[in-house]
């Protein structure tokens, strides 16, 4: 029936084949967990006061040029992930073909089908964060991050604007995080629902880890404190080593 | 029962298409969503009104034809059952029911609700098959197949290729359907000498004919009236991935 | 016209292999300068498109679905017949034979059925090849189950998907060929006339039914491969696609037609629930196993069956067959079910019904082993009929299945249009008067991978037909024709749908040509037929045009046929003065009320020999002979 075929856009003809587009978004969501999982755990200074907090951060710190290898790293492997998943989606778009559902009632988990809008979220926040905390005002508060940190979270506005974005991460690792399971053909057949058990949980307590350190902020309130002196010992050795 | 019917009537796939309003009148409970459909297009055609169009054959769920989405659904509400075993009493009396043919780039509309899925085939030309000529055959219980293995075999087997899991997915994805045959035959030993091969033409013909990226939100699988398994999905990637690793 | 049926000589168990010898060879080199033009892409179709091509030739395949593997064999649930002796059972070819030759009650011809059961073997180990998932064993070899009309586990099987899968097998193969460049598909094509020129089969014309182009087909041979005229009878397990009109239209250009009186009635269906009923579900006859099947005594009894005590019920079959009870063959409980309700005994809106009760095996047995073994069909059942089959008795009724009838065909699957060649149901050949059970796929699939390859070779070697092109007065002939016909059905704008002719249509045969069948009511059938026809094509509404898709038109014009179809196989019946398997005439019948065949008269296959329009056509004899399986009497009391 060639006659009524119409023209159609390759998704194949991008380059790349749509399992391979697929594997690098996985592949580069497993680095991006792997991140969180380190980012968390370090984070988790936080209940530990200033001196553990931003003994972390200046300890982080001491690492100079490899640190920064790091995070041009991270950067290149969030960049690929967002824009694979950006093209994925311009090119799921098209699939559906000229004419969509009037009524659709799609059976899918919600998360799955809302990757590309929590994901987008997802950036902003990262933005936001990256912008307030990393090249935070940090000389204002006596170069303590942690003060930072605290005296942020202890803004309602921007403790609730963390807090909702770590949802958001949950639902985006809920599904993400089996997926890249599935899409790397990792899992067993008969281990699916297992791993996806799993997944949900480690996504959600990833999130939720993260989401504990804005309400505890909140909750503390505003703390400006000085930095303890041993701390204040690194932060120099750092910048001699600069 | 009655029912007030919203189709889609598209006259041909180079022509747009509109929502059209029916009612269906005094239909019994018991009747199929098809023969609904019949009682409907019957009392149109004597007066010479020209029938809803909708593709249907074995009226027994298996040979694939069928396909409506019905109120959003590739075969209606219920699970794991194709639209010619839906029923009238699977409904409410007075419900407005919209009727929409599958919608994906790869299957464009030929007519009202009927569409292409020549697609389908092409992907089955690209390797969904065992190359051997008629009479090549050793014995049949030469080579014996797990049970297991034939029993998933043959759950993935089961696929009829009716498009569902395409209408069903967001992004008109095609994994489910490709990923039963290329299961089916990966997961026999007759399958195996051209296990690399399939499952990189299969996957390249898929992408050829326009259906969108698999991003596992498992639409397909809660649609698909044989309920084939994510599990296939899996598998499919497993087997793509080491092809191109090593094949 | 003198039937030549082509039976080689020589000892049954050497026919084929030495007639294999004996036909001649296509040069490798020459096969590619053949065209083979395959209409339908069933089991036959598919295996005999994909095996031709495989061998080099150039194919071109027809279905009207949208995709060659939703032809209906694809609904086949049971299994396929092979005599592979897997089970040390006392199988073999020979039994497999005597089989099938006494369950077709001595119709069929001895030497096509010795030929299927040698190829039984080869088509199991071809189809495992294929990746068909059969059924297996845990020590992972094949498993057989036992099926009707047989005292051996010869049946292999893919869950209750046997035809599907079989099929995929098919098409997958020919998909295969497809890619090769060797077989091209035609899709949504509607095969509407057969062109024979200068005596030979050389074409068709077929209508694509997106674009409603009317196209010609040149080729050096058709083979037919079409299925079934179940839907003859309106309501029927056949796929709503199913029809007569590729069959009919060869009739019509000088194939004889063979035996259309042969029904196969299923006795285990789920009764018509309503006149808007389109199609008539199956179920399998393995239920008979644990259900029994009763009425209730007093006729218009409408209690509940739950509130009907066991003394006013009749069990009618265990009480005529003692021996065989619930599992007597398929035409007997068939013809039982429909004596019960005609005496207005029938349970169930419409009293179209009998009860299939599971009572005493949910007694017996309990409800999990039952599930076990009847999980699916009770789901089905239920989701049908909204009736819980472990609650209340299942309702079942009979409906047609199968025709054993068809084109006419040689040793070599040729009709009487030299060229022209028939495959699997579309064809009279190997089931006599009544099928086996799992023996229809099997036959599909010897004509498609064994048979027709060689003795198409052999044709197209020996005959020679001439150079012609499209441009033959015998395709204007027949594209003209064809378009005239469309023209006319588009024209009459009458008041009646294409439907309410076919059930009427299919309403009359089931009454007097269905189950049993008598002088009177065949009679009235000759008369009523033509006069239905009459009216179509006075007062039919086809609405459209012929220029795209148009669903009305294309019932119309297999409804046209089936309106010519039905008066023939009222004719058969009437002729036929006896009863055999699937046409139980009730003035031939035992005192016990069996069917009495009469051998001396009608041991013969009846094919029709169309004479024109409005001319009564010529019933041609091929007298049968039975060396290897003497006559005798049917019996399962």
């Amino acid at each position: 029936m060639a006659t009524t075929s119409s023209p159609k856009p390759s998704v194949g003809g991008s380059g790349m084949n749509s399992i391979l587009k697929k594997t690098l978004v996985a592949l580069t969501g497993l680095a991006l967990i792997g991140f969180l999982v380190t980012h968390l755990a370090g984070n988790l200074f936080l209940f530990g006061g200033s001196t553990a907090f931003d003994g972390y951060a200046a300890r982080l710190e001491a690492m100079g040029p490899l640190l920064i290898v790091a995070e041009i790293g991270l950067a290149a492997i969030f960049v690929a992930h967002v824009v694979m998943a950006i093209k994925l989606t311009v090119e799921n778009k098209a699939a559906r073909g000229p004419q969509g559902y009037a009524v659709n009632d799609n059976q899918s988990e919600a998360p799955s089908r809302f990757m590309i809008v929590s994901g987008v979220l997802v950036a902003l926040f990262v933005i936001l964060h990256v912008k307030g905390f990393k090249f935070g005002p940090r000389e204002e508060f006596g170069g303590s991050l942690y003060a930072l940190v605290m005296n942020e979270f202890a803004n309602p506005g921007v403790a609730i604007f963390y807090i909702f974005s770590m949802l958001i991460l949950g639902t985006h690792l809920t599904h993400g995080f089996w997926s890249l399971f599935q899409t790397l053909g990792l899992i067993k057949p008969e281990k699916r629902r297992k791993v996806k058990q799993i997944c949900t949980v480690l996504g959600w307590g990833i999130a939720l880890g993260f989401l504990v350190l804005p309400l505890f902020g909140l909750l503390s309130g505003k703390k400006r404190t000085p930095l303890p002196d041993g701390v204040k010992e690194l932060i120099q050795k750092t910048e001699a080593v600069r | 029962m009655n029912f007030t019917l919203n189709v889609w009537r598209q006259k041909n796939g180079q022509s747009s298409g509109q929502f059209v309003t029916y009612q269906a009148k005094d239909i019994s409970p018991d009747a199929s969503f098809l023969e609904m459909l019949d009682v409907v297009n019957n009392e149109m055609e004597a007066k010479g009104e020209e029938p809803i169009a909708f593709d249907h054959d074995c009226r027994e769920g298996i040979c694939g034809t069928c396909g409506i989405a019905i109120n959003g659904r590739p075969h209606g509400p219920r699970n794991a059952v194709t639209t010619c075993q839906l029923y009238m009493r699977n409904f409410r009396d007075g419900d407005t029911l919209t009727l929409e043919p599958w919608r994906a780039q790869a299957f464009p509309v030929v007519r009202d609700l009927v569409v292409d899925r020549s697609a389908f085939d092409k992907i089955i030309q690209a390797g969904g098959f065992i190359s051997i000529n008629t009479g090549n055959a050793p014995d049949a219980n030469g080579l014996p197949v797990p049970k297991d293995d034939a029993e998933r075999a043959m759950d993935a087997a089961a696929c009829i290729g009716c498009g569902a899991c395409v209408a069903a997915c967001k992004n008109a994805s095609a994994m489910l359907f490709v990923s039963a045959k290329v299961s089916h035959l990966a997961l026999l030993p007759q399958g195996q000498p051209e296990s690399r091969k399939r499952v990189k033409s299969m996957v390249q013909t898929m992408d050829e004919a326009g259906f969108g990226n698999c991003t596992n939100t498992g639409a397909c699988e809660a649609e698909c009236p044989k309920s084939i398994s994510l599990d296939n999905i899996a598998r499919l990637n497993r087997e793509f991935l080491l092809s191109k690793l090593f094949g | 016209m003198q039937l030549d049926s082509k039976i080689p000589p020589g000892p049954i168990q050497q026919k084929w292999d030495q007639h294999r010898f004996n036909m001649k060879l296509v040069n490798p080199a020459n096969k590619r300068k053949y065209t083979i033009l395959v209409v339908g892409t069933g089991l036959a179709g598919a295996s005999a498109a994909a095996t031709l091509a495989e061998l080099g030739y150039n194919v071109h395949t027809f279905c009207y679905q949208d995709s060659p593997r939703r032809a209906h064999s694809i609904a086949a649930q049971g299994g396929i017949n092979a005599a592979k002796n897997y089970q040390n059972d006392g199988d073999s070819v020979w039994r497999l034979f005597y089989d099938t030759v006494k369950g077709g009650e001595w119709r069929g011809r001895e030497a096509n059925i010795h030929r299927l059961a040698e190829i039984s073997v080869n088509i199991i180990d071809q189809c495992v090849a294929q990746g068909v998932p059969f059924a297996r064993e845990y020590g992972g070899l094949l498993a057989n189950r036992s099926f009707g009309g047989a005292l051996v586990s010869r049946t292999f099987y893919a869950r209750g998907q046997t035809g599907q899968q079989l099929l995929l097998g098919a098409y997958q193969a020919l998909m295969r060929q497809v890619a090769a460049g060797k077989v091209k598909s035609h899709t949504r094509h509607e095969m509407l006339d057969v062109v024979v020129a200068d005596g030979h089969a050389r074409g068709i014309i077929t209508r694509d039914m997106v674009s409603g182009k009317v196209e010609r087909w040149l080729g050096d041979a058709v083979l037919l491969c079409t299925g079934g005229y179940g839907n003859l009878f309106y309501l029927s397990t056949n796929a709503k696609g199913c029809n007569v009109s590729a069959i009919w239209r060869a009739y019509k250009r000088g194939a004889c037609m063979a035996n259309p009186c042969y029904t196969q009635i299923h006795p285990t269906c789920i009764p018509v629930s309503g006149d808007y009923q389109s199609k008539l579900t199956l179920m399998s006859e393995s239920l008979r196993n644990d259900g029994r099947v009763w009425v209730p005594k007093q006729a218009g009894d409408k209690r509940p069956a739950n509130q009907i005590p066991d003394a006013e019920r009749d069990y009618y079959l265990e009480r005529k067959y003692p021996t065989y009870g619930n599992l007597a063959p398929r035409d007997i409980s068939s013809r039982a079910a429909k004596e019960q309700c005609d005496a207005g005994r029938g349970v169930g809106p419409g009293g179209r019904g009998v009860y299939l009760d599971f009572r005493d095996a949910l007694k017996t047995q309990g409800r999990k082993k039952l599930e076990e073994k009847y999980k699916e069909l009770f789901e089905m059942y239920h989701n049908i009929t909204n009736e819980d089959g472990y609650e209340q008795p299942m309702r079942i009724y009979p409906a047609v299945h199968y025709t054993m009838g068809g084109l006419w065909v040689d040793y070599h699957l040729q009709s009487t249009i030299p060229g022209c060649f028939v495959l699997g149901e579309a064809n009279f050949s190997d089931h006599g008067a009544n099928r086996l059970g799992a023996s229809a796929l099997m036959q599909g699939l010897a004509d498609g991978y064994f048979i027709i390859p060689y003795t198409l070779g052999h044709y197209l070697t020996s005959a020679k037909p001439g150079k012609i092109d499209t441009e033959h007065a015998a395709f204007k002939d027949a594209e003209s024709n064809v378009v005239g016909m469309n023209k006319k059905l588009l024209s009459i704008k009458g008041k009646r749908t294409v439907d309410s002719f076919h059930k009427e249509l299919g309403l009359l045969m089931w009454e007097h040509c269905g189950m049993a069948r008598n002088e009177k009511g065949l009679n009235e059938l000759l008369q009523k037929v033509p006069a239905l026809r009459e009216e179509f094509w006075q007062n039919v509404n086809v609405p459209g045009s012929d220029a795209d898709l148009n669903q009305a038109l294309e019932r119309a014009g297999r409804v046209a046929d089936f309106l010519e179809f039905g008066e023939l196989t009222a004719r058969d019946a009437l002729e036929r003065r006896e009863s055999c398997g699937g046409h139980f005439r009730e003035e031939f019948q035992t005192p016990e009320g069996e069917c009495q065949r009469d051998d001396e008269n009608f041991c013969h296959v009846a094919a029709w020999e169309y004479q024109g329009e409005g001319q009564k056509p010529l019933r041609n004899i091929e007298k049968l002979e039975f060396e290897h399986v003497p006559l005798s009497v049917r019996s399962y009391k």
